[in-house]
Formats: C-alpha cells, structure tokens, sequence
C-alpha cells in the first residue's frame, strides 16, 4: 500500500490526516478520491461500493467525506422504513431543517426531485453532492422505482449530485427488470490475515507490551480466522478473552517472552468461546461471569439452551414418540414395536441401498394415530387416551417442538412433523431412560 | 335549505282564501283568488294571490323555481295555479349561458318565453312568496345584498335572450310592489282592479321606479316622456295580457301537438305564412315580444296614421283572441285536441270571421258556457291588472253581452281596415269614438324609437347623448345605428328561427340587434374586468357561494374553497398565429390529420339515419330511451353521433323539433366512474357536487315531474370504464331513461360487441335494452372513399399508393385513424426523399410502402441485427439450449454454459458469469427476451419474447 | 516523454490537467451536449421535422423514440429540441411539459406536474389545488379551449414511456393522445423508451389514437466508427482550450493511445460485449481518473486495468473473502449439486458432506461442530450465494431447509484460484469429481 492518497484537489496535509485514519484501506480511498475528482468537477452520477461486512465501505466514504468537507447525506436503508424518510434525511442533510418541512405527507420521487430542484440553486451548486447510502441491498425491497431514480439522479435533477451505494450484495443481484442506468462497480476486497493483525494490534491494552498484545492476536486468529474474517467480531472476542490471556501473567505464573505456555492456557478457553459466546448462546456478560466462577469450580455445565427443557412425564414420551414417527419409516414400525411380529429377514428389512439416510433430509410428517400407536408401546405404563394427552400434543405444538403440518381445520386426521434435533432427543430420553437409539433406523 | 323549507322537513297546509269567485262547469273548475298557505303549528300564513311572486318546490332545494301566479283554481279536488315562469340563472343551460355575453347577477331571473313546459301547477309545490323587481337592461344591479329580491332584465325562449318589456313586468310589478306576503283580499284587489292609464298608481309608480334607466335616454322634456311612458305603458298592458292569455292557449296547444308529427306543424307553419293578416294575428298569438318588434317595425316604416290603424287593429285582435282563447286556455290536456283544432279555426280564419263566429255567441241567450266564459274572461282580466278601459265598463255594468257586441263593432271594422291596409279618411271617426287611444297611437310612435333605444349598447347612447340637438335627429341616427347593429346582429346568430314572413324576420332582426348589443355589452364588460370569468367558473362559486353548510359539496371537496376563485382553464395563446400550410403536400396533411373535421362523413350513412331516427323519435314525443354502439377503434362511432347531434341541433332551431340538450361524458375522462354524476350534473346545470350528492340531484330531477322539461341527450363514451363492482352508475345511467318523467335518451359507445353481455349483470342489461348498432371495420374501399372525401380535389397521391395504403389497413385493422396516420407519414417521406423541395411531385408508391414497413415492421429482427456480438451469441445460446432441452424455457445458467462454448467456437475470451449477466439483462430490458426477477441470480429462468424463426432469420442474415 | 513536454509548458502542469478534466468528465457524464449526434441523421432529422410542425405550423402529433439503455434517446431529444429552441419565435412559443415515467408514478401525481409545469390558473407557487378529478377536468378544458392556429403548441414529453403504460386505465395517456387526435390545442406527445414491445402495453383505444411512429436508435456502428468515437471522445478541442501546448500533447496522447495493440483489444472486447456509449464512457471515466499531474497521460496500462475491473465477476470477489469453513461448504455443495443435478438440499447434507471430506483426507481442517456450521451457513444465505427453494418455510428447521446454490462452478473454481494461501487438499476436493 503507497501509505498516503494525493489529490491535486484538495491540500496534502488533510489527505494525510485522511490516510492514516484508513489503515490498510488507502488505495481504495485513493480509487474512489480520483472517481471524485475535485470539488467542482462532475463526478460520475452513481458508485456502487461492494464487499464483505466490515471490511471499511462506509468508514472509507465517510471519513473522506467528512475530512474534506464535501456536503454529503449519508442513509441507511435499514432506519428507513419508507422512502419518505429517506427523502427527509437527504433534504436535511443537504439543504437544512427548513426544507423538510415542504415535503408533503407522502412524498413520492416527484415531490422529492421537485424540491431539490428548488433547493439546490440557493446553496453554492459548485461543489458535488453526495448522497451515500447504505445497506443498500434492501432498496430492492422498497419501491421499485427507487433504485433506478437513485442511480440516474444526477440526470433527473440536473445537478451536480453523486449517489454512492453501498452493499454486501453483488450489483448482477440489483438490475431492475426493464435496465436501469449502470453504476460504477467498485469492489472492496476483505482484509488479508496481516492487515487484521495489524489493524487489531492498533487497540492494545496500555498495562502491557505490544508485542504481547500482537502476540495474543496471533493466537486468537490462529483459532478463529479459519471460521469469521469479521473484523468486528474479531475484535470483540479479542476484548473479551484477553483478561483471561493476561491472568497467569498477573499470577506471575509466566512471564510474557514464553508464549507456549500462555498459548496452552487460552487455547481450549478460546475453543469453548467459539462453541458459545461466538455463536451468541450466552451473551458476553454471562461469558465474563463464566470466566469468574470457573475459577472457583471447574465443572462447567452445559451451556447449550437445549440441555435444560423441562416436560410433562408423558409430553416427553409423546415427543419421543414422535421423533420415531417422523425418522423411521412406516412399514418398519411392525419391527420395533410389535412384540412377536412374524419372520423378517434382515435382508430385504434393511435396504441399505436406499442413500440418504432420514437424518439428512429430515423429518417426514406423519397422522396422529401413528403418533399414538407409537407412543402406547413405548411407553410402559398403562394410559388411557384421554383429554390430557390430547392437549399435551397441542402444547408440545405451541412449544414448537413438534409443528403441525396443513391447516388446522382438518380436525379428523391431523398431520404432525418433529421439530427437535436428534442429541435434542437423546437428552430427552436420558432422563426418562429410554434408549433412542435403538429404535432409529438409521443408525441399525 | 336554510332559507327555504321544504315541504320534507315541515308541512304545509294549503287553503284557499275565500269561496270560489267563479266556476266553470264546462271544466268543473273553481276559481279562488287567494290561497292560505300556513305552517302548521305556525301562526302565521302566507297568503299566495294572483299576480304575486312564488317559490315553487324544484329538482333543486337550494335555489326553487320562480313563477308568476296568474290564477288560482280547483279542479276535481286538486288545488291547481296558473304561473308564468321565470328562469334562474342555474336553469338556463350553461352552453346556452353565453349567449348572454355578460356575468349574470346571481339574483337574476329571466321571463321564460319557451313552449316547451306547463304552466299548471299543484298548488302544494309552491314554497312561498317572493319578491322580484324589474330593471331596465342597460341600468345596474342594485347592490343591495337582500337575499328575497329577484331581478328581472331579460326574457328567455329558450334559444335566445332579449328584453323583457317593461310593461310586461309592470303588469307584474304593480301586485308585486303592492301586496306583502300577508295580505288581505280588499288590499289586494285594488292591483286587481285594472286602473285608468293616467291616475293608477302603479303606473305612476312604475316611471319612478324606472326613472334612472331612462334618464339616461335622450329626452329634453320629462314631461312629455312620463305622460308618453304612463299611456304607453298603460296601452301595452292590454296588449301584453292578451299575449299572455294566447300564449298559455298557445302551450297547451303546443303541448297537444308535440305528439304529432312534424308534417302537421309543417303544414300549421305553411298556414301561418300564408296570408299577412294571418300572419299578424298568429305571432300575435305566439309569445309576445315579437308583436311588439313587429309594431315597433311598423311604426319606424309606416306613415304615422297608418300605424294607428294597424296598432288599433291589433290590439283589438289581441283583445279578441285573449277573448277567445280564454275558454280553452283552461281546458285539461284530455281535451287538447279538440281545443287546439278549434283554436286552428280560430287561427286560420281572418279577423272577421272569428268576430262574426263571437258575437254570435255573445248573441244567443246565455248558455252556462258562454256565461261561464265570460266570467271566466272578466275574472282572468280581474287578475290580469292590464285591461282595456272598455272591458272595465263592461264589468262595471253588470251585463256582458251587450256592450261586448257594441265595442265589438268598431273594432271590426278597424279589423277589416287593418287587413286591406287602411285609408287615413276613417281615422278620424276612429279618433272621435276612443281618445284614449287616439293619445295611445301618438303616445306610440313617440316612444317607438325609444323601446329598441332601450338596448342600444352604452357607446351609441352616450355619444348621442352628448350631442344636443333636435329629437328627430337623434331619432334617425338611432334608427341607423340600429339598423348597422342588426345587420351584423343577426348574421352571426346563426341559432334564431328563419320564419319567411315580415313580423317574424323583423323580429328576429330586433332580437339580432339587441343579442348583437348584447355582445358588445359583453364584451365591454369582459374588457372592463381584468380577471375576465367565463359563465361557469361565476356560475360555480355562485352556487358554492348559495350552499348553505350542511350540503355535502363543501365537505367532499375541501380544497375548493381555496382554489383561486378566477381559475379559467386555459392554454395561453401564441403570440403570432401558426403558419397556415404553404406547398400541395403540406395542404393535403393538415387535411388528412384526424382532427380536422370532415363536412360530412362517408361511408357511415346507414349508421348516421338510424341513430337520427331513434332520437328525433325520443324527442320528438318526449319520452327516454336507450341505445348501444359498439366497433372497434377509430369506426367513426363519435364521430357519427356528433354529427348527428349536430344536424338535430340544426333541426331544433329552426323548430323542426323541441329544442334539447345535449351532455356528452367520457369514461376515460375521468378518474372514478362515480365522477360521471358530477360530470352530469355539471354539464346540466353548471352546479358543482359531490358524486352521490349529485346522484341524488339528477335521480331527483329525472325522476319527478319538474314542471319545466327539455329532454336530454346524453353521450356516454367508452362506455365500459363506467363499469364498477355493483354497477349502479350504469344502472342509474340506463334507468333514468326508463321514468315517466325522464325525458333521458343515452347513446352509449363502447369497443366490444358483447359488452352487455360480458360485464353487465341482468338488471343492467336489460334495462339498455336491445337498441343495438355496430359500427364495422371500414373496408378498403370505404376508408379510399374517406381519404378522398379529406383530400377533396387536393391532388396530392397517386391513385394505386391510396389503394395500396386503404387495403393494407383494412386487412390489419380498418382503423380510419391508422389510414390517415400513414398517409401523412408518406407525405413527408415524400417531401424529404423529393430531388427539389420546392416541387415534390405525387406521394408515390415507394413512399407509402417506406410509410407502411416504419409503422408496421415490428424492430425485433432490425434490434436483433443491430445487437451486438456477444449479444448475439447469448441468443444463439439460448437457442442451442432450448433445442437441448426441448423446452421454450430454460435457466440462465444452462444457457450460459452454452453461451461460453459458443465463445470457444466463435474464438472469443469467455464471458463471466456477471458480463454474461449484464447481456441477458440487457436483452431483457428491450423485451427481446423475458427474465425473472434478477435477484434470483443465476437460477433466474429465461425465455425468448420473439420467435425462433425470427430470432434464427435475423441472425442468418448477417 | 509528453510528462516532460507538459512540464516546459506555460500553465501548470496541474492547472491543465484539471482543466481538461472537468471538460471531460463533463462530457462523459452526459452534461455537455454533442453539436450533432453521431451516427442518427435521419432520426434527428425525422425529429426535428415532427416537432417543428407542432411549434411552427400547430400540428398535432405523438411520436415514440424507441431504443436500447445508453443508445442515445434523451441525448438526441435533447440535441432536437436546442436547435429547434435556436429559432426565436419557435422559443417564445413553445410550451414544454417534462415527465419520467420514474418519478410521476401516476395519473395524479402526473396530472399535478403537468397543470404545474404549464402553470395553468390552478396553481399558486407550487401548490396545484382541487382534487385528481378536479385536476382532470381542468386540464382537458384548458387544452380543449385551445386551437390549431391561436393558442401556443405543448411538448409533452414522456420519458420511460412503458411505466405510464401501467397507469390505471392509462387515462393520461389516453387523453394525451386524444387531444393530439383532436382540433384543440396543438400537442406533440413524444415517448422514450427502451422496451420494443411497447405498443403491446398499450389497450387498444390509446393505440388507436396513437398515430404509429416510431423512431427507432438501434446503432449499427462498425468498430471503426466505435474507435473514432472513443477518440472524439477523448479530444480537447483546440480551440477553446487554454493550453494550447498541452492540449496538443494531450490529443497526440489520445491518438497514440487508441492506436495501441492492447487498448484496442480492449476495446474490442468491449465493442464486443455492448455497443452502447453510456458504459464505453464508463470505462473511459475510470481511466480518465487515474490521470494527475504525476501521470498526466491516459496510459493503456489504465484502461485495460478499467476494463478489468469491469469484466471481473463479483461473484468471483465476493467469494474471495469467504472464510475457508464457507469456503468448504461451498464446495461440498458443489459436490451435491454434481451428485444430484442441481437438486435443493439442506444444511445436514452440506454438514454431511463436508464431515466426509474430513474423515477421508484432510490433515489441514478439523472438525467444527455443527452450529458453527449453521451460522456460516446462514452467513452465506446472507451474502445470497445460497438461496431457500421457498423463502416462506420457515416452520421447517433451519437445518431441513432446502436451498440452492447460485454459483456456477466456474465462478467457484476461479475462487479457489485466486484465494489466499488456500489448502492443497482443499483445492484436491474441489477438484475431485468422484460421487
């Protein structure tokens, strides 16, 4: 990266003060200050900026806008519930309070374009507006016609005005049926192994040394990259494990120069992280919360949300029930669950050629009778069929754990489907000692 | 509905003053000279007598109709009234309102002359009093903002407006002024009583209340003036009540005959231009005004001594006539025939003849009938203030036959006189024997000029007035100025009835120069006001100015009130006026471009006499009907219909038929089908509303019997937009037609020929009925036929490209718009591809065949050409794959794998996957191929909007 | 060598370059009209005839000027309607009414732009007043009280033509062009639009009165052309530029570099790809602004980097920073799709596949339990390089959801390529064709 953007345009030092708050990002900035061009020179009508999540579209945009000073309204299709919002933004970001209030109720495109064009002769026209939006994926979902207006805004309103849209998606995604006016692709590439060392060793802990800090990144990147290149993510689980990193160095334990060690201490640490605080199950308090009482007791219970389900005694047979229903195939309930049923050979029972197993293509919907049948020979005790059983199923439904397939008004012969994982199952029937297993068919 | 109550929210209780003053066995009618009018649990009562202003309940609550009590009778149990109608501004149709020239006065009313509605009234439709004034045309309305006062300016017959005559209105004023809403029987027969020309006080009055308007004229000597005016005036009441009589005599009449065909009242007209003498009694007998002009004529061209002869003898026709009219004035419709038959005698016979056949009435001993009928006479002449001073002696002497034989006598031979045009030895004798009248002839002739001096426009009055100099010189130059007036007058009011013989023509040229004032006035006036605004936006914000709150209009419109109120819809107007067409080519364009108006339609004759005959015939007899046209684009459906209306329009002014109106709505040319009551309405009255308040208004005003009636002739075009999910504007539309009182005739247009069928549910279609017509495509010969008749001995085309161009559009389309479209198109093809611009020559064949593959020649094949490589080659991919699939559709990504093995073949670089995108979008844009939503990416499915053929013919090609 | 000429000369080298640049960008973003556009004679003249007619002689007329994206449509409207605007009379006369099928998305909306720009008697500032209805009534009478030969000649003009084909009814149009069918006031209704199939939008009483011109930009430039195009587009006049030194090394630049072997090939590809002129000044406008005071010059190099940018898959980018758990993912999906054409699958298939790849060879990856595999999954649901078969399944479990893949296999390969220090045995699976 050639560390620092030049412009005739626009005076050195602020460019400097620009490039060095866009680290690993210069020549992109560099690209995009060139389609700019100079504060009076036309620039072309519309950018479309993609690339990953986090990877500097709107900081890039915002700080070059902000730094040089160029007007500018900056948008987020995602505060916008209507495009009347959106207009409302731009016109007050651009012009000021006042000219919000001429906007109609509803303002529609038109209303819109008329009163920029009133607008923009009153403020100095001989700078380019920027009208940045972001999130920009979503416009799809907006009025049809906003999108191609946006793109060829410069045309409709005969003024000196860029609209920059940002997106994660690709631009082929976003073409209107009948064509539109083409952007100008840009694409922001993700950030290399070694720009993300780099940029996360920059928010270094002040009671240690950098090269500890850089060190503890390394680590953390050597668990975590292969999964997420989200820089924001990444930086959070940097903050939140890096007390833990640090607690043998405050025991004075280690010293800082053996890193093998401190590695041994954070590796599985991290690991759990991976299993829970990164897939958001506890939130990081919890994790902090975590990391204080392990100290005190090492067992750590199951964190996985489905360990801890509480059901009916027969709720949990009926859902067992329905598990079997819904992975076993029908002709071989006669196998499991009639006590002497006649020859079988095994052979033609287990037709192995048949590939995929239920577990992969999921659950098959089944009739309440089976569900019942099902559930009367697994469950030992004698149960008469009564209203409690029935309204357990109905509860077990509303607890989406099973779901019920059609509309409920076919009253007579209702269809149901599992809705529960299978080591879901297993600790379901763990606690009513009840070996799953044995009766799946796939795993015979 | 504020100021007016009507009878829905508090009832009324109608009884007459007094015991029946006269009774008619013949028609079993009570006559009555007062009616009690009382809210009941309200102390007071109105009392309504004759000669007296009333409010009589309408289609619209908020501005009632205004009449005119002529008499009050009974017959067979029902409270009835005989009125003289007067017309709201709202109820003159607004196309007709600019006749006027002028804004009329929200207050203003106009004395209705028109035949073509009933003067018998039920007595429980009157409202209650009201007063009106009469104002000289030329003075200014009062500014007073008393709501009760009407004024009264001009008189209206439904075709053209003209001046009300003064002493018309005096006649009428003198009650008016007199009689308060209470009155007592002894107060008010003193109006009743008709007084001596020089000591009545009305008459006194009436100068007074007119002196301002004639100050303005040019006359040194008051004097001379008010004893002429009082005379005059008092002369011209007796001629006026005659007139009035005859004119009720003359609509019942009218009434009877609308049944019958036209060749009957042809024949009655040849009758009436047969002899002068005729002539003169019947426009006697037909609304007043042109008597008068007819007199008025003659004083300006007779010798003095002979106009007193004819005056005389008119005014004892007239006094005759309403004598003999009286009887079957009265008579119900059931008896109209053998009245209006007696009446033709009574017509067609000369003066004599009728005296002869009245006397002898008179003669025989007093037979219930004649008895009845003179009381009949001497009650109306009671209630009718004008009356000769003869008549007044013979009701002061309780006898009426004989003095009725010995007046009768001079006035006969008057007559003859008045026929054989008359010798000035009898006039002294004449003069002798009635001085009144002696005074009344010069009394005439001094202020014969001063009646059409009346309307002169301000300018000539002005100017005349700043000359001093002697009375027979203002006079002439009076009387020229008239004259240059109506010769211009009357040549562009194309819109008056021509009648051949002298009264009627100078009658007419009399209306022409007071309608030609009346322009000029206008325009003055249009001039004078800078925000100059048409009758309808006045006409608007009056009524929206009249509704009182509650009406809905307010609240379903609430930015009508700040709509500027000046609004006029317009186009401004270029400075300099567009080059008219120079070269032959030119010429023949501006004549095939569908706008300009053919002189008459070709090819569509058959069509044009059906819909002529079906409504003549609905007008005709009055009654609604229903018709359906249907064809596809540009047949010529409108077209026709126009000019039907138009030649009927034509028709109904030279009184071929009853005059009508016609409205024309568009389905397209609104924005909900609702709009069309409003369109309706708008058009009917110039009233604004909301759409069901306006429903409300035409159901009422189509559904009861209003007393005044034109029947309507509605356009409905594109009929099929008026098509809403419970269909009742259709239904409204059909079923108006359908009501008694209707007198509705729709024309509805639509493209398909089964519409009915199609949208409309059982109910509607039937009541459309099975008046069917379909206009079909023109065929080649026809629309040959039709580009001929445009370019009329323009030659501009050769004859086989005409015939090329009408046989290809027939075989397409037979639109007449498309044969028109391409010629003109080959015109300037012509003009541009010709050697020297100056001298094109012909539009050839080769020109109209560029013409007709520009329209035609659909751009796939040359768009296809044109693309380019890789576009190309995503169409070929396109086509490969579905040849592999056997399908017309497959996925962008099966053709992409095509398209980049046909890159290899074609020794390009593959595409990727986002360039091969972008072409197949590309082509999607311009419809040359049909994508799904390009969110779907690469599983979107693609199809081709072309055909294979054309696709694999256009990429042959290259 | 033309960095030093530019050097010696009189202004600034900067100064000049800025100066050229705000020309040019002004021409390449379609500010600056061309005198005459290139290649459509007949159709400006055609034009030009039509419209003259209406504001000269009052007559009405409707025309739709048919073409492509970036053909040129509102440019040669544009350049019709300044020279017929040079004519004095022509310009006092002529009243102009603008709408875009995209903004006046319908009749009311239209309707009170159309009363607003003709500034008919309704309107007070820029507030029309009275209702859609009251609005329509109005107009038709302004526009019927008008005639051939009195009152001033209306341009409408109807951008993106199609979208106003979807209006309710389609009563604008409908009476647009009734009126331009009519003797009232002179109209001449002129349409742009990209679809060929337009008049099929149309019902067919407005076809009707539609008189059936059609204008048609369909360019058939040869590459030649297309190269002198993108030189005259690259020039600085002689005349009106400043610097007449620097000009002069500049047009010699231009011509040197349209001559060059890979800028033409460049170009070629280009021509190749799309005719139109609106992306050609796309890729100039990238090249353009690479140029500055230290490289003063469009260098080939620039424009084939442009074009490059250009011709590179998104897709392709999007998948280069993909973490190789996603990357894996993708893969084994790949794979499903081999084995069972193109059929949807669910996530326990991917899981399934990929926990294969790990038991039979793979020294570089370890396994990842399974939500850690849900949320990439979900991730690349999120970048839509997976889509649901039915967006509206949600009852079903995230992992039985059925989706698609929306990449092609050579958008897959070309990622691998390109991705940073990707695993052998990685690449090894990928490539792997076995079922």
């Amino acid at each position: 990266m050639a560390a620092c953007l030049q412009h005739t345009g626009y005076d050195q030092e602020r460019l400097l003060h620009v490039s060095d708050k866009l680290p690993c990002r210069v020549f992109q900035a560099g690209t995009l200050l060139s389609l700019m061009g100079e504060p009076s020179q036309y620039s072309y009508p519309s950018i479309f900026l993609y690339g990953h999540r986090s990877t500097g579209k709107s900081h890039v945009v915002s700080t070059l806008l902000q730094e040089l000073e160029l007007p500018h309204a900056t948008v987020s299709c995602v505060e916008c519930v209507s495009a009347g919002l959106m207009f409302e933004r731009v016109l007050l970001a651009l012009f000021g309070p006042d000219t919000t209030s001429l906007l109609p109720r509803s303002p529609s495109l038109s209303d819109f374009v008329r009163i920029y064009r009133q607008q923009c002769p009153q403020s100095p026209a001989n700078q380019t507006r920027f009208i940045v939006i972001e999130k920009a994926e979503l416009l799809r979902d907006m009025d049809a016609n906003l999108l191609p207006v946006l793109l060829r805004l410069q045309e409709l309103i005969e003024d000196n005005v860029t609209v920059i849209l940002l997106s994660e998606i690709v631009w082929d995604q976003f073409r209107p049926n009948t064509g539109c006016f083409e952007p100008l692709l840009l694409h922001f590439p993700d950030y290399s192994k070694g720009d993300l060392q780099q940029i996360l060793s920059q928010d270094i802990h002040p009671s240690y040394s950098a090269e500890l800090y850089s060190a503890f990144i390394n680590i953390l990147l050597g668990v975590f990259y292969s999964v997420c290149r989200d820089l924001r993510e990444l930086r959070h689980l940097a903050a939140l494990n890096f007390s833990k990193f640090c607690e043998p160095l405050k025991e004075g334990k280690v010293k800082e120069s053996d890193t093998h060690k401190l590695w041994r201490n954070i590796e599985p640490h991290l690991k759990k992280a991976m299993q829970t605080v990164y897939l958001r199950e506890v939130s990081s308090v919890q994790w902090e919360e975590l990391q204080m009482e392990e100290k005190e007791s090492g067992a750590m219970k199951g964190l996985s949300a489905h360990a801890h389900v509480e059901l009916p005694y027969y709720s949990k047979f009926l859902l067992i029930a329905a598990y079997l229903a819904s992975y076993n195939p029908a002709r071989t309930d006669r196998r499991f669950f009639l006590k002497h049923h006649g020859k079988i050979r095994k052979t033609n029972f287990l037709k192995k050629h048949e590939k995929t197993s239920n577990h992969l293509l999921g659950p098959k919907p089944f009739p309440l009778d089976r569900l019942l049948a099902i559930f009367y020979s697994v469950v030992d005790s004698r149960v008469a069929p009564t209203a409690s059983i029935f309204s357990q199923i109905s509860s077990l439904v509303t607890l989406q754990l099973l779901t019920q397939l059609g509309h409920d008004d076919q009253l007579d012969a209702p269809k149901y489907k599992c809705a529960v994982a299978l080591d879901f199952i297993r600790a379901i029937s763990r606690t009513v000692n009840f070996d799953i297993v044995k009766y799946l068919y796939d795993f015979l | 509905m504020v100021r007016y109550c009507t009878r829905n929210r508090i009832r009324r209780i109608y009884k007459w003053g007094h015991a029946p003053i006269s009774y008619d066995r013949k028609l079993k009618t009570n006559e009555y000279n007062s009616l009690h009018i009382s809210l009941e649990d309200l102390p007071r009562t109105t009392v309504i007598t004759p000669g007296q202003y009333i409010l009589i309940e309408g289609v619209d609550d908020d501005n009632p109709y205004v009449a005119k009590v002529m008499k009050l009778f009974e017959s067979d149990k029902q409270k009835k009234a005989l009125v003289q109608w007067f017309v709201r501004v709202c109820e003159v149709p607004p196309n007709k309102m600019k006749l006027l020239g002028r804004d009329p006065h929200p207050q203003e009313v106009f004395y209705y002359e028109g035949r073509t509605c009933d003067d018998e009234i039920d007595v429980e439709s009157i409202l209650s009093t009201v007063q009106v004034k009469y104002i000289s045309p030329e003075a200014l309305f009062p500014e007073g903002d008393q709501k009760e006062v009407l004024y009264v300016k001009l008189s209206w017959n439904t075709k053209a407006f003209s001046v009300v005559k003064p002493e018309l209105m005096e006649t009428i004023a003198a009650p008016s002024l007199a009689a308060p809403s209470l009155a007592s029987p002894p107060r008010h027969s003193i109006p009743a009583l008709p007084p001596s020309p020089p000591c009545s006080p009305p008459v006194m009055a009436t100068p007074r209340a007119r002196a301002p308007s004639r100050r303005a004229l040019p006359t040194p000597d008051p004097t001379v003036m008010n004893r002429a005016i009082a005379v005059g005036g008092g002369s011209r009441r007796t001629m006026s009540t005659g007139k009035m009589m005859a004119s009720e005599a003359e609509s019942m009449h009218s009434a009877s005959k609308l049944s019958a065909s036209k060749g009957l009242s042809a024949k009655r007209r040849s009758s009436i231009t047969r002899t002068p003498g005729v002539c003169k009694k019947l426009e006697l007998s037909s609304p007043g005004k042109s008597a008068m002009d007819g007199d008025d004529m003659l004083c300006q061209l007779l010798d003095k001594e002979l106009d007193e002869e004819v005056l005389l003898v008119q005014r004892s026709a007239t006094s005759l006539t309403r004598l003999a009219s009286q009887p079957f004035g009265f008579t119900p419709i059931r008896k109209a025939q053998r009245s209006s038959s007696s009446w033709d005698s009574v017509n067609l016979k000369p003066a004599m003849v009728n005296l002869k056949r009245f006397s002898l009435e008179m003669d025989s001993p007093p037979s219930s009938t004649q008895h009845d009928s003179a009381k009949l006479t001497e009650a109306s002449s009671r209630e009718l203030c004008g009356v000769t001073s003869l008549e007044e002696e013979v009701f002061d002497i309780g006898l009426p036959l004989t003095p009725k034989r010995r007046q009768a006598t001079p006035r006969r031979n008057c007559a003859t006189r008045g026929q054989k045009v008359a010798t000035p030895s009898n006039r002294a004798e004449k003069m002798t024997k009635e001085p009144s009248l002696g005074v009344l002839a010069e009394a005439e002739n001094e202020d014969s000029p001063m009646v059409p001096a009346a309307p002169t426009p301000r300018s000539s009055r002005r100017k005349s007035a700043k000359l001093v100099s002697s009375r027979i010189r203002k006079q002439l130059n009076l009387l020229n100025d008239q004259r240059d007036l109506y010769s211009d007058g009357d040549d562009e009011e194309e819109f008056l009835p021509s009648k051949k013989d002298l009264q009627s023509s100078s009658s007419e040229e009399e209306e022409g120069r007071l309608d030609s004032d009346e322009e000029i006035f206008g325009k003055k006036s249009k001039w004078g006001a800078a925000g100059s605004r048409t009758p309808r936006s006045a006409q608007k914000d009056r009524s929206s100015a009249r509704t009182p709150r509650k009406t809905p209009v307010r609240k379903a419109m609430p930015t009508t009130p700040r709509t500027p109120r000046h609004a006029t819809p317009s186009i401004p107007s270029r400075s300099l006026p567009a080059r008219q067409p120079g070269s032959v080519l030119e010429e023949a364009r501006a004549r095939l471009h569908v706008s300009s108006v053919p002189e008459s339609l070709p090819c569509r004759e058959q069509e044009f006499q059906d819909i002529y005959n079906f409504v003549e015939g609905k007008v005709m007899d009055g009654t609604g009907g229903c018709m359906y046209i249907s064809g596809v684009p540009g047949t010529g459906k409108t077209a026709t219909v126009h000019e039907v209306i138009r030649s009927l329009q034509q028709a109904s002014d030279t009184d071929d038929i009853p005059s009508f109106n016609f409205i024309e709505i568009n389905g397209m040319k609104m924005t909900d089908p609702h709009q069309a009551y409003v369109q309706i309405l708008q058009k009917l009255t110039g009233q604004k509303a909301t759409a069901d308040h306006a429903a409300a208004l035409l159901e009422k005003r189509f559904s009861n019997p209003g007393p005044k009636k034109e029947s309507t002739v509605l356009l409905v075009d594109e009929l099929d937009l008026l098509w809403t999910r419970k269909q009742n504007v259709m239904y409204n539309l059909f079923d108006w037609p359908t009501r008694r009182h209707g007198r509705l005739v729709v024309l509805t247009i639509a493209n398909t020929m089964d519409l009915p069928e199609r949208i409309m549910i059982n109910r509607v279609a039937s009541r459309l009925g099975l008046t069917r017509m379909s206009f079909q495509p023109y065929s080649f010969k026809q629309l040959q036929q039709i580009i001929m008749s445009r370019l009329n001995k323009v030659k501009a085309f050769e004859e086989d490209a005409l015939q090329l161009v009408s046989r290809k559009v027939a075989a397409l389309s037979g639109d007449a718009r498309r044969c028109l479209d391409i010629c003109r198109r080959a015109t300037e093809i012509c003009e541009h591809s010709a050697s020297n611009p100056s001298a094109p020559g012909l539009v050839g064949m080769s020109h109209v065949m560029q013409a007709l593959d520009e329209m035609f020649s659909s751009a796939y094949i040359t768009a296809i050409r044109c693309a380019s490589i890789q576009e190309q080659l995503f169409l070929r991919a396109v086509l490969a794959e579905f040849r592999r699939l056997g399908l017309e559709e497959a996925t962008f990504q099966q053709v992409l794998v095509q398209h980049q093995a046909l890159c290899r073949v074609e020794g390009l670089q593959p595409v990727s996957v986002s360039e091969g995108l972008a072409v197949c979008q590309r082509l999607g844009a311009c419809r040359l191929l049909l994508l799904e939503p390009s969110r779907l990416g690469i599983l979107q499915r693609v199809r081709l909007n072309v055909s294979q053929d054309d696709v694999l013919y256009a990429l042959k090609a290259d | 060598m033309s960095k030093r000429k530019a050097d010696d000369s009189h202004m600034p080298i900067g100064e000049s370059i800025s100066q050229a640049q705000t020309l040019l960008r002004e021409r390449l973003c379609h500010q600056r009209l061309p005198t005459r556009p290139e290649g459509v004679a007949s159709q400006h003249k055609h034009l030009l005839e039509l419209l003259k007619r209406t504001a000269v002689h009052g007559e009405s007329n409707s025309v739709l000027i048919v073409g492509p994206r970036g053909s040129g449509k509102t440019m040669l409207l544009r350049c019709v309607l300044a020279e017929l605007l040079t004519e004095a009379d022509v310009q006092k006369t002529l009243l102009q009414v603008h709408l875009n099928g995209l903004l006046q998305t319908d009749d009311r909306i239209a309707l009170k732009e159309i009363t607003r720009q003709l500034s008919l008697e309704n309107v007070v500032g820029d507030k029309v007043f009275g209702s859609f209805a009251e609005n329509l009534a109005f107009l038709l009478e302004a526009l019927k009280k008008g005639d051939r030969s009195s009152s001033r000649p209306v341009l409408f003009i109807l951008d993106e033509f199609d979208l106003f084909a979807h209006h309710k009814n389609q009563t604008l149009l409908y009476n647009l062009l009734d009126v331009s069918q009519s003797a009232q006031t002179p109209v001449a209704v002129v349409g742009l639009t990209c679809r060929l199939d337009v008049l099929e939008l149309l019902e067919k009483r407005v076809k009707s009165r539609f008189s059936h011109r059609q204008i048609h930009l369909l360019s058939s430039l040869t590459f030649s052309q297309y190269l002198q195009v993108v030189r005259a587009q690259l020039q600085l006049p002689d005349a009106t530029f400043p610097d007449s030194k620097f000009c002069h090394d500049w047009n010699a630049s231009v011509k040197a570099l349209c001559e060059d072997k890979s800028v033409e090939e460049v170009l070629q590809r280009q021509f190749n790809s799309t005719k139109d002129f609106r992306s050609l000044h796309r890729l100039l406008m990238v090249s353009l602004c690479r140029v500055s005071a230290s490289n003063p010059t469009i260098k080939p190099a620039d424009l084939v980097d442009a074009s490059r940018l250009f011709s590179a898959d998104s897709k392709t980018n999007i998948l280069h920073g993909l973490s190789i758990l996603e990357l894996c993912l993708i893969i084994a999906m790949k794979h499903l799709n081999d084995i069972y054409d193109r059929e949807p699958f669910n996530l326990q298939m991917v899981y399934n596949e990929f926990k294969k790849f790990l038991q039979r060879k793979s020294h570089s990856m370890y396994n990842f339990d399974q939500p850690v595999v849900m949320k990439a999954f979900e991730h690349l649901q999120q970048l839509e390089v997976i889509r649901p078969v039915d967006v509206a399944a949600t009852r079903a479990q995230r992992e039985y959801q059925l989706v698609r893949l929306m990449l092609d296999h050579t958008q897959i390969m070309e990622a691998l390529q390109k991705y940073p220090q990707c695993p052998t045995d990685i690449k090894q699976w990928a490539d792997s064709a076995f079922a």
